[in-house]
């Protein structure tokens, strides 16, 4: 049987990481609801624009 | 907000959603509704196979991704049932961030899996630094640029990390597939290659689906491609059976129970969402934590019950295992002991003196049935183990009965029995072992005649419903109540009987069970009781 508390510490850290980066997300989307409208097709940016991030 | 997209938000008429995941929004209700099909049982099996062994990375790592896999199905229900453009963003984000995971839990669950280790610190390192952007980028443009009002669509445009984690899924998958291979030449043992197999074929087959249905929903905008994304759901959740039931994942002889009581919890849950008042809530409350207690102790019981059996079962199979390699070893000794006797009457060793010829013969005489004793109790062993084996031919049951009686009435009219018998006309081919059917049926007249002190026996062979059906019924001791249940098990003699046979193996019967139930037909007796002769009928199916 495997277990060890290499293989935990690294699960809390990555379960650790998911629950921060969603909390960052919650609080940008839901809780400031910081983000664009794209009112019409023609200002929709190409995701692969760098442009489209500035 | 401003106030003109408010107008835009206001002039799509959105449906309101319910508890996040209820609506009339979505495209294909009967397909969306599934994916809680899919989610329910998932999690379920997800949490039972972690609570079987919560030390076991194995465990730990299949529950990780079953729950990453139930929050991305929650998180993709959410976005398409709600009318808040927030919550669109929020859980699209959550959705993008949480796939990846799916993906690189599976890889790590295999690799655990296939080589039976943990990965190094190093390759924790490599494998999961390509997450790294996915979770610090997760709540910025590059996951999502914005939502989308140009339609009513409720949809968010995705950003340069969303198709990179896809890129990621792909090669995560793919990586399995490699491990696979990686393993499957390194493992000889052909048990191990197999589970390699069919591990690698459920996950592979679960994870590709998934990605292919969210690509080709992202890059043609179509967004009903991406409800059928899921058509792996079933695979996976077969890909866990088979794990469950392979390699006892945990204990299957519970899983009733434990799905009873966890359902029971969950719809007492429920209830929590559905109460208006405080008293309402208490006493779902009180109901709540009484079922989860009772079900525990259910559970705690049933445990213990199977825990009991199986000590009993393994007790059990050790005992005919020792039984089946005594009875071999002492059938070869008495097979010397009566070669030897037979040796000494040939005069080949010299002449044997008249006196001890008659001692020579009895030793003879219970070499051989004491060899016959532990025969009967090996074929009854295995008839009714069912590793007899058989050599299945067409041939003519009537005539075969028949040759039996004329030897059997010889025997019982010796001993002063009256011996009857009557074959109807009829068509008696069947496909079976004339040998085991032959002894079958010559056990059950030979014990009729033993067990029948005075009196008559007398047998019928006749065609019923395109069956055949024999029967012998005597005179005899017959059967009492209380040994009815014991009659044709291994070993099982019964009180009348053993007074009259005191050398009775109690295999014959188990014996007769094993070989015409393995040619599709039944035994059974009747009797009226101790003293009142019984009758023992067989049914066999017609070719």
């Amino acid at each position: 049987m495997i277990e060890n508390k290499q293989s935990n510490i690294f699960i809390i850290i990555l379960l650790i990481a998911i629950v921060l980066s969603a909390s960052f997300a919650y609080y940008r989307y839901m809780v400031k609801e910081n983000f664009a409208y794209f009112i019409t097709e023609d200002s929709i940016p190409d995701r692969f624009d760098i442009n489209s991030y500035r | 907000m401003t106030q003109s997209i408010l107008e835009i938000i206001q002039s799509c008429e959105w449906f309101p959603s319910h508890f996040l995941v209820i609506s009339e929004n979505v495209f294909s209700p009967l397909l969306y509704y599934s994916y809680f099909g899919a989610a329910i049982p998932a999690l379920m099996v997800g949490f039972l196979i972690y609570l079987n062994n919560r030390k076991r990375l194995e465990n730990k790592l299949l529950f990780l991704t079953i729950i990453s896999f139930v929050l991305w199905i929650f998180g993709a229900l959410v976005t398409w049932a709600t009318e808040f453009p927030k919550y669109t963003m929020f859980f699209w984000t959550f959705i993008n961030l949480i796939e990846p995971f799916v993906y690189f839990f599976a890889f790590y669950f295999s690799f655990v899996f296939f080589f039976k280790k943990d990965f190094s610190v190093l390759q924790k390192i490599i494998f999961s630094i390509p997450l790294l952007p996915i979770i610090i980028f997760a709540s910025t443009k590059f996951s999502l640029i914005g939502y989308n009002l140009s339609n009513c669509d409720r949809n968010a445009y995705e950003g340069i990390l969303a198709s990179y984690g896809y890129a990621l899924e792909i090669i995560y998958a793919l990586s399995i597939i490699i491990i696979a291979i990686i393993a499957f030449r390194k493992i000889k043992d052909q048990i191990s290659r197999r589970e390699i197999i069919l591990v690698t074929i459920g996950t592979s087959l679960f994870l590709l689906s998934f990605s292919l249905g969210n690509i080709l929903e992202v890059f043609t905008e179509n967004w009903y491609i991406g409800q059928y994304g899921l058509f792996g759901a079933p695979i996976f959740m077969a890909f866990l059976a088979f794990i469950i039931v392979r390699f006892k994942a945990f204990d299957i002889k519970l899983i009733g129970a434990k799905a009873l009581v966890w359902s029971l919890v969950i719809i007492i849950g429920s209830e929590f969402f559905f109460v208006k008042t405080n008293i309402n809530r208490i006493l779902t409350a009180i109901t709540l934590i009484l079922s989860a207690g009772l079900g525990y102790m259910i559970i705690r019981s049933i445990k213990k019950e199977v825990a009991l059996r199986e000590k009993v079962e393994e007790a059990n199979a050790g005992q005919k295992n020792l039984i089946h390699i005594m009875n071999h070893q002492i059938k070869g000794y008495l097979s010397i002991d009566k070669n030897i006797f037979a040796e000494l009457l040939t005069d080949d060793y010299g002449k044997v003196p008249a006196e001890a010829t008659e001692i020579i013969k009895r030793g003879l005489e219970s070499s051989d049935n004491g060899q016959k004793y532990v025969s009967e109790i090996l074929k009854g062993a295995s008839a009714e183990s069912g590793t007899l084996v058989y050599d299945m031919k067409l041939f003519d049951f009537g005539a075969l009965v028949s040759g039996i009686v004329l030897k059997e009435k010889e025997v019982a009219e010796k001993k002063g029995l009256r011996f009857t018998s009557n074959v109807s006309n009829g068509n008696y081919n069947i496909v079976g072992d004339c040998s085991h059917l032959s002894e079958a049926m010559r056990n059950l007249m030979e014990n009729s005649i033993n067990y029948t002190p005075k009196g008559e026996i007398s047998t019928n062979l006749k065609l019923k419903d395109s069956k055949i059906v024999f029967s012998i019924k005597d005179t005899g001791v017959g059967i009492k109540d209380e040994d009815r249940d014991k009659m044709f098990k291994a070993g099982g003699v019964s009180a009348s009987s053993i007074k009259i046979n005191t050398n009775s193996s109690g295999y014959g019967l188990a014996y007769v069970k094993g070989v015409v139930e393995a040619h599709k037909g039944r035994v059974w007796f009747e009797s009226d009781g101790e003293d009142k002769g019984s009758v023992f009928f067989v049914e066999l199916p017609v070719k």
